[in-house]
């Protein structure tokens, strides 16, 4: 049974990753372009949520209201101002860039908020349990987390699939050229895509906050987590997104449950597996 | 019609004469020089070789590594093995670490290899946390907290500490002029032009015949095996090792693709003229702390936008200057024979 | 099929004056001068290099151009971003079809909405196409090459547009499949929309269009009404000699 309830400790935990992969997802299927800085990003938002918090005495869930339209005007602006200027066929500027911005946020996070480990305070709800089968009992927080996974991979799906702005982001990322002569501003389908993006990395990172500590150095982690689900899951597919992070959840949680050490180890030597035996990831996107 | 390959030009001789009375001087920092000057001048030079290397696979093979910390901690770590559980001499022990790491680097490249561009970026990385975080699993290395070089075996590198110093400053000093001599020589055999063809286009050279998987396959064990000699040089240095040291994503990466891109990638100039600015900027920015990595990242940023050749490409495509001339030059001297 | 120029004392719809294209040191186009009336169906021919497609880019804002090089209904566009010009009313077929693979086929024709729309709808496109009707969720990739063009056309028509540049529509079809393509052409011009055909088919281009551009090495090599042209100057002004 202590099995079992590791599994769905682990399943949950995959909730969080699979937002943490759903924006790195959704901007390398729109403009193939893989943010380094995504990490940092998700940091940002936790760190944007604690100010906000503090600064207004509001509950940590209460600060999404103004940390999501931040987040998502924060990307709109970074990929009109900067990530716009790298794209096109070298690999290598995209690639730097965002390598570089991933060192200037994590040493600008250290000068405005110091090294020091935070939390976001949530109150009551942290310690809040529900009791499911065979005295196995699940966190009300990892559960929200969870739910908001599955709603914000649904959400983007119908976005994608069922609005005009969905079409422009299949088009754009299908045929950038043809795109331009449907009237759609690539630059600016590109930054909406990044905006989308940075405002579940604004999701991502509150309920990060409020699940464990944070500090400015750990956003590199959360990016090789979010890629190591992105690429279980197949690139380009959000539902594949939300079986790699699950998976990866599990990994993780099964490690820990043998040596505390061996968590994040457990979880990189799965997606290791994957890797080797399925190069393309679980559930790959049937047009390439 | 004659034609005519080379490769020198009239700078590059200048050039290689400016090289060697430089290198000359240097080599000679032990008879001009402090501690301090011999210490900077060994850091420079594990900086310059591991950006060569860097440069070798990002700028020449397309291979956009964010991983290589795994080969210097590979190194590093093989130094500690060989010298107290193997009881090899240092010297000895800091080669048979660059051939550890040579050899971890095919199973690396097994995994890795499967993932494309940016996606290969990550994935090294990826393994090089797998490294780092075994490594803090061996308890016989100290765990997490890591290890220091037992007296008895830093003795045996030399007697006084006079001595050692000098030493490593020459190890120093042979391992950078070798990493940019390898660069130099790998880029004008066939394989150079094999490689240059893999970056400008890769389906266009699968076309042509050149083997890509082969060739990225060796300059990335090439990398390998001489950052992982660089690492083995950094921790014979600093005389103790940790899992968070030895596979630094900040030291033996970050500040090495900045050194890269501010120089000039896919130059062989570039990583001398990066690791030039970068020590001259720790010079006078250090005491900022996080601000010296912010300005660092700022200029990264700012030259892969707005001058993606770096600051030895602006230099060079102004006054059409190559001291180390990997480019073939081809002569034309028309004989005027009958029209085409 | 030829009808009568209308207006041709009043403002061309589409006016180019001494429009050059370089890509990179390479000229394409060396000051092509050339206009189109509003109702005309405008022809042009040339060997494969000649610069049509280059022309076209040119006019769709792929490729950047002198800003008064380009006139539409008198006013300068040529320095509008290719996003823009679709919404001024002129829409492309490309070369190639060209459809989105990520996108079904009703799609497919909404995005060409995207930017401007008016009467033209995605019922009156299967009014036009037929066939559309049964196939509107099917992926674009799993049409056959006709029905792939005809899908392209569409699309452009859903922007509504005043002129319509087709770029080889017949290019890589059967024939019975052209020429279905090309009786469904009169049908959208009677909706007010000028046309603007890009042809390799010398014979096809002659008998649908009032007037024929002849370009040869990115110059204008011979313009004229197809039945004032001799065969002797369509071949030199095609083939040089």
């Amino acid at each position: 049974m202590q099995w079992v309830d590791t599994v769905i400790q682990g399943v949950l935990l995959g909730g969080l990753y699979a937002l943490f992969a759903t924006g790195l997802s959704l901007i390398f299927g729109v403009m193939r372009l893989v943010n380094i800085a995504h990490g940092d990003l998700i940091v940002v938002a936790s760190f944007a949520a604690l100010a906000v918090a503090e600064g207004f005495g509001m509950h940590p869930l209460i600060t999404l209201l103004a940390v999501v339209p931040l987040m998502f005007g924060l990307g709109y602006v970074l990929q009109r101002g900067i990530l716009n200027l790298t794209l096109g066929k070298d690999i290598l500027p995209p690639l730097l860039v965002t390598f570089g911005l991933s060192i200037i946020i994590q040493n600008g996070l250290l000068e405005v908020f110091t090294a020091d480990s935070q939390k976001l305070k949530a109150g009551a709800i942290e310690t809040m349990s529900l009791q499911i089968f065979g005295g196995i009992s699940v966190g009300v927080l990892p559960v929200i987390t969870f739910v908001a996974a599955v709603l914000v991979i649904a959400g983007l799906q119908l976005l994608f699939f069922r609005t005009m702005l969905g079409s422009a982001f299949r088009a754009t990322s299908d045929d950038p050229d043809t795109a331009r002569l449907m009237g759609i501003d690539n630059r600016h389908v590109f930054a909406l895509a990044m905006a989308v993006s940075l405002a579940v990395v604004a999701l991502a990172g509150v309920l990060l906050g409020v699940r464990t500590n944070f500090d400015p150095s750990i956003g590199p982690g959360r990016l090789l987590y979010a890629f190591e689900a992105v690429i279980i899951g197949g690139l380009g597919s959000l539902w594949g997104t939300l079986a790699g992070g699950v998976i990866l959840g599990v990994a993780q949680s099964i490690g820990a449950r043998i040596d505390p050490g061996l968590q994040i180890l457990a979880g990189h030597i799965a997606f290791l597996i994957i890797l080797i035996v399925r190069p393309r990831g679980l559930f790959p996107r049937a047009v390439d | 019609m004659k034609y005519r390959v080379t490769t020198a030009t009239r700078t590059s001789r200048v050039a290689g004469l400016v090289t060697l009375a430089v290198l000359v001087f240097v080599a000679l920092a032990p008879q001009w020089g402090t501690r301090a000057d011999l210490r900077l001048i060994v850091e420079f030079c594990y900086f310059l070789a591991l950006a060569q290397m860097w440069n070798l696979l990002a700028g020449y093979a397309g291979l956009v590594s964010v991983g290589q910390q795994a080969f210097v901690g590979l190194g590093g770590y093989g130094l500690f093995v060989f010298t107290i559980y193997l009881g090899v001499s240092p010297l000895m022990a800091m080669l048979l670490s660059g051939i550890a790491a040579a050899i971890f680097a095919l199973p690396t490249a097994f995994v890795v290899f499967r993932l494309r561009g940016a996606y290969f970026a990550i994935g090294t990385w990826v393994v090089a946390e797998v490294y780092r975080l075994s490594f803090a699993q061996v308890s016989a290395l100290g765990g997490g907290s890591g290890k220091s070089l037992p007296i008895s075996v830093i003795r045996s590198i030399a007697d006084s500490r006079a001595e050692r110093e000098v030493l490593i400053f020459y190890v120093g000093l042979a391992v950078a002029v070798f990493a940019t001599g390898i660069v130099y020589w790998i880029l004008r055999s066939r394989h150079g032009l094999a490689l240059t063809a893999i970056r400008d286009s890769e389906p266009a050279s699968e076309s042509l015949g050149v083997n890509n998987f082969n060739a990225k396959l060796v300059i990335y064990v090439i990398a390998a095996a001489v950052t992982g000699f660089v690492g083995a040089l950094i921790f014979i240095q600093k005389l103790r090792i940790s899992p968070d040291a030895a596979f630094a994503l900040t030291d033996w990466t970050a500040y090495v693709i900045f050194i890269v891109v501010i120089g000039g990638i896919g130059r062989i100039e570039g990583p001398i003229i990066g690791t030039i600015v970068f020590f001259v900027l720790q010079e006078f920015l250090a005491e900022l702390g996080t601000w010296y990595l912010m300005i660092l990242g700022i200029m990264a940023v700012v030259i892969m936008l707005k001058a993606p050749q770096g600051l030895w490409g602006l230099v060079a495509d102004r006054f059409g200057i190559q001291f180390f001339p990997v480019q073939r030059r081809l002569h034309v001297e028309a004989t005027r024979d009958k029209e085409a | 099929m030829t009808r009568l120029r209308q207006g041709s004392g009043g403002q061309a719809l589409l006016e180019i004056t001494g429009l050059t294209a370089f890509y990179g040191d390479f000229q394409a186009l060396f000051g092509i001068d050339f206009r189109v009336e509003a109702g005309e169906t405008v022809a042009i021919i040339g060997s494969n290099g000649a610069g049509k497609t280059t022309f076209l880019r040119s006019i769709t804002g792929m490729i950047a151009n002198d800003r008064d090089s380009i006139r539409w209904d008198g006013a300068p566009i040529g320095d509008l971003p290719a996003n823009r010009i679709v919404a001024q009313g002129i829409a492309m077929v490309p070369e190639g079809r060209r459809l989105f693979p990520s996108l079904t086929v009703e799609e497919n024709l909404r995005i060409g909405a995207y930017a401007r729309s008016g009467e033209w709808t995605v019922e009156r496109v299967i009014d036009l196409f037929p066939f559309i009707a049964e196939r509107r969720r099917a992926p674009a990739t799993a049409l056959s090459g006709g029905q792939q063009q005809m899908v392209a056309i569409g699309r452009a028509l859903m922007s509504n547009p005043r002129l319509l540049l087709c770029d080889e529509i017949s290019l890589g079809l059967a024939p019975t499949i052209i020429k279905s393509i090309y009786d469904a052409l009169p049908r959208i011009c009677e909706g007010g929309t000028t046309l603007l055909i890009v042809e390799q088919d010398i014979r096809q281009a002659m008998q649908m269009s009032d007037r024929v551009y002849c370009l040869q090495e990115g110059r204008v090599t011979l313009e004229g009404r197809p039945a004032d042209l001799t065969h002797d100057q369509i071949r030199e002004a095609y083939f040089g000699m």
